[in-house]
């Protein structure tokens, strides 16, 4: 026992330094850095949107509609138009006149929507015609703000088209209710998981579990990634220093230089999971002031959708060993290496065997998948990780059960196999590289 | 004397190629024995065997009477190894370094600390132990695992060529290290290709060539059995005629 603590304690002094922790912090800072960002711009989302209207019909009809927008959360600024009219012009010179004044109001107020409604705008909806509007979008960037500015004249035409809508239905029907004409249909949704059904809409339900279950993945990816890469070079490095036959020839069990290795590199995922959970927490505060995500409230308990102690220790386990599973199958890549260079492309099969589990998952429903892709899913340990949130949202326990018992067995075999190679002089013959000349025996 | 290691017909092959082919030898306590060779001989092979890395495809190995392959747990309670060209943990300080290695061959703090003490002394590094590794010079490692191998006093210490890549300096001081040590009782087994260092040095010599040991005995008596000046040129004249191989003298 002495002697595997002072191995443990080796490895851990070696792989647990501030070139590892470093990237780390960043990566918590880069978290809270966009949490508070998605945070800010959420809340930028909810004060009023700014709107330029040029009235230039000023009938009753288009200045109740201007004042139903301002009640639509908008804030609504009117350009005069009496100042801007002469008596020479016709009517198209004026519509020109209009239009630029409400363009150099609009950049001078930096305001990104203007609209100018034409005269005779209020007659021709009180006889039920279509009426035509002049918009106006300022645009100074095409990235996710200039979204925002087509959702904001989208949503103002669609205030002034409700608004109207309203006022032709009321008329027509002498007092009818809008929305009862508008929407015959009212919706009752119900979303069922499993035994447990909840009154909330489908819609609701994917944006909340989606949020937490595409966001983990990445987390569980960018860990066992690391895990694994770190140990593959702590052996790959140990053999091209020589040091490895140093310590082969100490008198300690060969099994536990394994166990130490392997301790090493859990206590850096360990520590990266607590350092990225920390991130994430900030991420999804920021993410939820975005999306509402609170506004599921008691349905998402109804429906299951609440990770309970029981299922964060479902969750660690899974976690530990698609660590565990990566860490023995990067012992084994590990050993074929000469150097530590060489562990990159040794690697790589192991990559896509994270990455192939996390692609599919996040694009194919495994239920309706065909049953070749569903027993490559299911042969792939690391698949259990990626699904455990899910699983335990959907109630799936058997498959849950079914994924530590498989990932358990996986591993114990890839132990094995690393054991048998360390036990033997495999460890320093085992070779394998790319395009390389062998090196002479001595 | 006591016979330390004990090597008979030790062989390895890797697929068609035969590293080493029935290589036997001893070595006692107070020696130290030299196998010298160009590279690629068969030297560094032979040593990784004794030393329980390699297991031998044929033949076998001893030390006190304690098989290399079957009570490999034991043997090497009783070895330490200098391999060629080591390195060591570069993250570590020389202390740290010499610490962690101590705590592998003894979990007695007494016995633990006495190892310490001998390392620091034998790697004569002083304050700079105390620096990571990653600053040493090349010198500087070389002595630090020169050390390491030393400090716990093995019955057996396996030396991969010890002085290699070191100034005549270093050179000289490390093989006045491991003469004291020999003279102490210990059993040495080395490998050189540098000639001039192993006549200093050893006590007895083989010369390996291709796998194979060729001549066996002192300095003095393989120059004049081949009338030589040096062992060089011992060397080349046993290993020219393959046929002049003959019982150890």
């Amino acid at each position: 026992m002495h002697k595997l603590l002072t191995l443990i304690k080796k490895e851990i002094r070696e792989m647990v330094t501030w070139q590892v922790l470093i990237p780390a912090l960043v990566m918590v800072a880069l978290f809270m850095f966009i949490g508070n960002v998605l945070s800010k711009e959420s809340a930028k989302a909810k004060t009023p949107q700014e709107v330029l209207v040029v009235n230039n019909d000023n009938s009753a009809t288009s200045k109740a509609m201007v004042e139903a927008l301002k009640k639509s959360n908008f804030n609504v600024t009117e350009l005069g138009v009496e100042a801007l009219r002469t008596i020479d012009a016709t009517p198209e010179q004026l519509d020109k006149v209009y239009a630029d004044a409400a363009i150099k109001q609009a950049k001078e107020k930096n305001i990104s929507v203007a609209m100018i409604i034409p005269a005779g705008f209020g007659a021709g909806i009180d006889n039920f015609k279509p009426q035509k509007i002049e918009t106006f979008t300022v645009m100074k960037n095409f990235n996710f703000q200039s979204s925002q500015t087509k959702a904001i004249l989208d949503a103002a035409v669609a205030s002034f088209n409700n608004f109207l809508s309203d006022q032709m239905i009321t008329k027509k029907t002498g007092g009818g209710v809008p929305a009862d004409y508008k929407n015959p249909i009212v919706r009752a949704d119900t979303v069922i998981i499993g035994e447990r059904q909840a009154k909330v809409s489908p819609g609701q339900v994917i944006g909340f579990v989606q949020g937490q279950a595409t966001f983990v993945p990445i987390i569980l990816f960018i860990i066992i990634t690391l895990a694994a890469t770190m140990i593959a070079t702590a052996v790959a490095t140990e053999k091209e220093n020589k040091t490895l036959e140093t310590l082969l020839t100490a008198p300690v069990d060969r099994r536990h230089i394994i166990i130490a290795k392997m301790a090493g590199a859990s206590t850096v995922a360990l520590i990266m999971a607590g350092v990225y959970i920390l991130g994430f927490g900030y991420y999804l505060k920021g993410l939820g002031a975005g999306v509402g995500g609170g506004q599921l409230g008691d349905a998402a308990a109804q429906l299951g959708l609440v990770i309970t102690p029981g299922g964060y220790a479902l969750i660690g386990i899974t976690l530990f060993l698609g660590i565990l599973c990566a860490l023995s199958m990067a012992t084994v890549i590990g050993s074929f290496a000469q150097d530590a260079k060489g562990v990159q492309g040794l690697i790589s099969p192991l990559m896509i065997l994270l990455m192939l589990p996390y692609m599919l998952l996040l694009l194919v429903d495994i239920s309706n998948a065909s049953p070749m892709l569903k027993y490559l899913i299911y042969a792939i340990p690391f698949s259990y990780t990626f699904m455990a949130i899910q699983n335990i949202f959907l109630g799936n326990y058997q498959l849950l059960a079914f994924g530590i018992g498989y990932s358990f067995v996986f591993f114990v075999i890839f132990v094995m196999i690393a054991g048998k190679i360390f036990s033997s002089d495999k460890i320093i013959t085992l070779k394998l590289s790319f395009g390389r000349k062998k090196k002479a025996v001595n | 004397m006591q016979t330390v290691l004990e090597v008979n017909n030790l062989s390895k092959n890797y697929g068609a190629i035969q590293a080493a082919k029935d290589v036997s030898f001893s070595v006692s306590e107070n020696e130290i024995f030299a196998l010298i060779g160009p590279n690629g001989a068969g030297k560094s092979t032979t040593i990784r065997m004794i030393a329980t890395i390699l297991t031998p495809s044929g033949g076998s190995a001893s030390i006190l009477g304690h098989d290399v392959t079957k009570d490999a747990n034991k043997v090497r309670e009783l070895i330490s190894y200098l391999p060629e060209e080591a390195g060591a943990y570069k993250t570590l300080t020389g202390k740290q370094y010499l610490e962690f290695m101590a705590n592998l061959y003894s979990n007695d703090k007494k016995v633990i600390a006495e190892y310490l003490g001998r390392g620091a002394e034998l790697a004569g590094l002083g304050e700079r132990l105390k620096d990571k590794i990653n600053t040493y010079s090349k010198g500087m490692t070389r002595k630090l695992l020169l050390a390491r191998t030393l400090m716990i006093k093995p019955k057996l210490a396996i030396l991969d060529e010890p002085t290699s890549g070191l100034d005549m300096i270093n050179a000289m001081e490390i093989r006045k290290i491991i003469r004291e040590f020999s003279r102490q009782g210990m059993a040495v087994l080395l490998s050189s290709h540098n000639m001039l260092e192993i006549e200093f040095l050893s006590d007895r010599v083989a010369i390996i060539d291709k796998g194979k040991i060729h001549e066996t005995g002192t300095s003095e008596q393989l120059k004049a059995k081949y009338n030589a000046k040096n062992l060089e040129e011992v060397f080349v004249q046993a290993t020219r005629h393959p046929s002049s191989v003959s019982p150890s003298l």
